[in-house]
């Protein structure tokens, strides 16, 4: 056979890069974020019929196409005038894909991107007990390899730790599949749903597809309750450092999501499951004003105007800064989970105290890798639990969805937050096409470089100041990207004052 | 449980990159016999796990750039060393979920002890990846060629593991 190298391509989603400089100390001094690809899905979208960007923009990205599509779908209805004429089954099923995509999404997170950080898959397989026998097989093929090499020097897990987590990696794979199954249960496939569309759900729930429904959404809870709670809480012991690393801007702003009410036809006062706001260090909370967002551009490579410059002298990335009230803010689980402890959601302050008190930590802590791991975990904890009561409350009888009327002039506004944070889109119509449409995902907000007042983006703000112990091997940098569950692709750099590139570790093949 | 998947990978936003979806979408428009399952995967492969992982026979249409003339089609049997070399030097940069790449997730599926046992990656050489609904010529004016291609493969697959009776002596294209 003919020999040929092929490589199927990178998928291509946005490339990132991020890139630190370090002091003689080791501590990073500086840190930008960069977007390297320009997206501009309104090239695609303009000219067309409205309700095709439901289906388009879930193509913007291959991780998240289904907070996509339902924010689309939101913005949508809210352009035909029937944001709060949606039947009630119709709010619910839509809460219903959408969770079981949150719920896939963090048990992906956490296990399958972050765990091994900290957990250390080399002394598993030395582990004798049958259930590390597939490990071991797959080791003794060889077949490690996909998890190697590795940042080394940093497993600090106990024997009975590190088999949990192990094992709870695999048994993860499992449970993404049920999460997966409920999604296509009324999406009507999987991974890019079709069940979300303006007006409504197409689908409609069966008395059989609910419970088919509900006791998978038990066993998920049960193990996100029983495995992934209690392996983030041994990982949170075991480094306890990293409370005290990558706390980022200290700002914090979510959409909320997950509608409780589809009466009022503002998503920003619109009763969520969890609320929508802002909140600071302070942890006072203050009510969403979507008027404050903007977007700058001084460091990015677009014109005033926004017009794509690519030769601007001062810029570094293709994402825009936004901004809220003119300053940086995070975006994500660790965001909505301080709004709405401040806000006084009980379920949340009470998931959240019990985790501190464990941990003997405070708020602050959690301002940190740590923090966001552990956000990420309650919320899975709170969605799946709602996911549970949710689906006992769709009415087979009743419809999921409202017709409506195409106008020929009209805007429309969807916001919600998606896994990793606030996500934007708006539309404009005109003689009943797609004038114009925008999107603010949430990595804008959490991987934006430097704004025009020279505020860092909330990434770059978490890696300034963190000690890099081994800048062969930097791990709290990946550390620290990686809490953020960013959606692209990146490459780390680290380059030290002198400008001479130390290591430089890519990811394309 | 389907014994063969077919799964198209690509962005259809991207031009060629979207190429293995363009195919998948052909295919259901031609039918297939029902045990054959066809596939839109999107990008984000790692979440094509439960459904590889139930699969007998797994067929993979993915956008390749190994340097061949645009539109040029090559088939590659996928074994397990094949993919193990492939999946390596990934973990230390990958940052983000999209870097879950088609190798690492048939190495979680061996890992689960669920692997297809046989994967064949069937790659078209792409030209133009820029932003766009539309694939470039070279690639369009073939379509007809990948179809029947995907087609015969599956068919002649299907025929070796008994699971018809095809009497097709070489599966292996």
């Amino acid at each position: 056979m003919q020999k040929i190298v092929i490589d199927p391509m990178t998928r291509i989603e946005g490339h990132m890069k991020v890139e630190v400089t370090l002091d003689n100390t080791g501590t990073v001094v500086e840190a930008r974020s960069s977007g390297l690809l320009y997206r501009g899905v309104e090239l695609i979208l303009r000219g067309r019929d409205p309700r095709d960007a439901a289906r388009i923009t879930q193509r913007v990205c291959g991780v998240c196409p289904v907070p996509h599509g339902t924010a689309s779908a939101l913005c949508l209805d809210s352009a035909f005038g029937i944001s709060n004429k949606i039947p009630k089954n119709g709010v619910i099923l839509r809460n219903i894909i959408l969770a079981s995509e949150y719920v896939h999404n963090h048990i992906l997170h956490f296990y399958h991107l972050c765990s091994l950080d900290y957990a250390d898959i080399v002394r598993a397989v030395s582990y004798t007990e049958n259930d590390f026998e597939p490990l071991r097989q797959f080791a003794s093929r060889g077949e490690l390899a996909p998890f190697m090499p590795r940042y080394e020097g940093d497993y600090r897990l106990n024997d009975d730790d590190n088999k949990a987590l192990v094992l709870h990696y695999i048994q993860a794979l499992e449970m993404r599949r049920k999460a997966h199954d409920m999604l296509a249960l009324f999406g009507g496939r999987t991974p890019i749903q079709a069940g979300i569309v303006a007006g409504g759900v197409t689908s409609q729930p069966t008395t059989d597809k609910v419970l088919s429904f509900y006791w998978r959404a038990r066993e998920l809870y049960d193990f996100i309750a029983n495995a992934y709670l209690p392996d983030v809480l041994r990982v949170a012991k075991a480094y306890s450092d990293y409370f005290g690393i990558g706390a980022g801007c200290g700002n914090f702003i979510t959409f909320g999501f997950f509608d409780l009410d589809g009466d009022e036809p503002d998503y920003a006062k619109r009763k969520r499951l969890l609320k929508q706001g802002t909140t600071d260090r302070s942890l006072k909370y203050e009510a969403l004003d979507l008027s404050q967002i903007s977007e700058v551009v001084r460091h990015s490579w677009y014109d005033d105007d926004g017009t794509p410059n690519p030769k601007k002298e001062s810029a570094y990335s293709f994402i825009k800064a936004p901004r809220y009230n003119g300053i940086t803010h995070e975006v994500g689980p660790l965001a909505r989970l301080l709004v709405n402890y401040a806000s006084g959601n009980e379920e949340i302050r009470k998931e959240l105290e019990i985790l501190m008190g464990e941990l003997s930590i405070g708020v602050d802590s959690m301002l940190s890798v740590m923090g966001r791991h552990i956000a990420r975990a309650i919320e899975a904890k709170v969605i799946a639990k709602a996911l549970c009561d949710w689906v006992l409350k769709l009415n087979p009888d009743e419809p999921t969805f409202v017709p409506y009327e195409l106008p020929s002039h009209a805007e429309g506004i969807g916001a919600i937050d998606a896994p990793r944070g606030c996500l934007m889109h708006s539309v404009r119509i005109e003689n009943g096409v797609i004038a114009n449409y925008s999107i603010i995902s949430p990595t804008t907000w959490n991987g934006s470089p430097m704004d025009d007042n020279g505020q860092r983006g909330p990434i770059e703000e978490a890696l300034v100041g963190t000690k890099v112990s081994d800048p062969e091997n930097p791990k709290e940098i990946a550390r620290i990207v990686r809490s953020f569950d960013p959606c692209i692709a990146c490459a780390v750099h680290v380059t030290n004052l002198r400008g001479m590139l130390i290591r430089e570790v890519r990811i394309f093949a | 449980m389907p014994k063969v998947l077919v799964i198209g990978i690509g962005n259809i936003l991207m031009g060629d990159d979207g190429i293995g979806v363009h195919v998948v979408n052909e295919l259901l428009r031609a039918g297939l016999p029902n045990w054959i399952e066809v596939v839109d995967g999107g990008t984000h492969v790692f979440s094509l796990l439960p459904l590889i992982s139930d699969a007998e026979i797994l067929v993979i249409i993915d956008a390749i750039d190994a340097g061949l003339c645009p539109g040029e089609m090559i088939k590659v049997w996928l074994d397990a060393p094949k993919i193990a070399e492939q999946a390596k030097m990934k973990r230390l940069g990958q940052l983000s979920l999209h870097e879950v790449d088609i190798w690492q997730t048939l190495s979680a599926a061996k890992l689960l002890g669920k692997c297809p046992k046989n994967v064949l990656l069937i790659g078209i050489q792409v030209g133009s990846i820029e932003q766009s609904c539309e694939i470039s010529p070279n690639l369009s004016e073939r379509m007809d060629e990948y179809v029947a291609s995907v087609r015969d493969a599956c068919l002649k697959l299907s025929a070796q593991t008994g699971w018809i009776n095809g009497g097709v002596d070489d599966a292996h294209c």
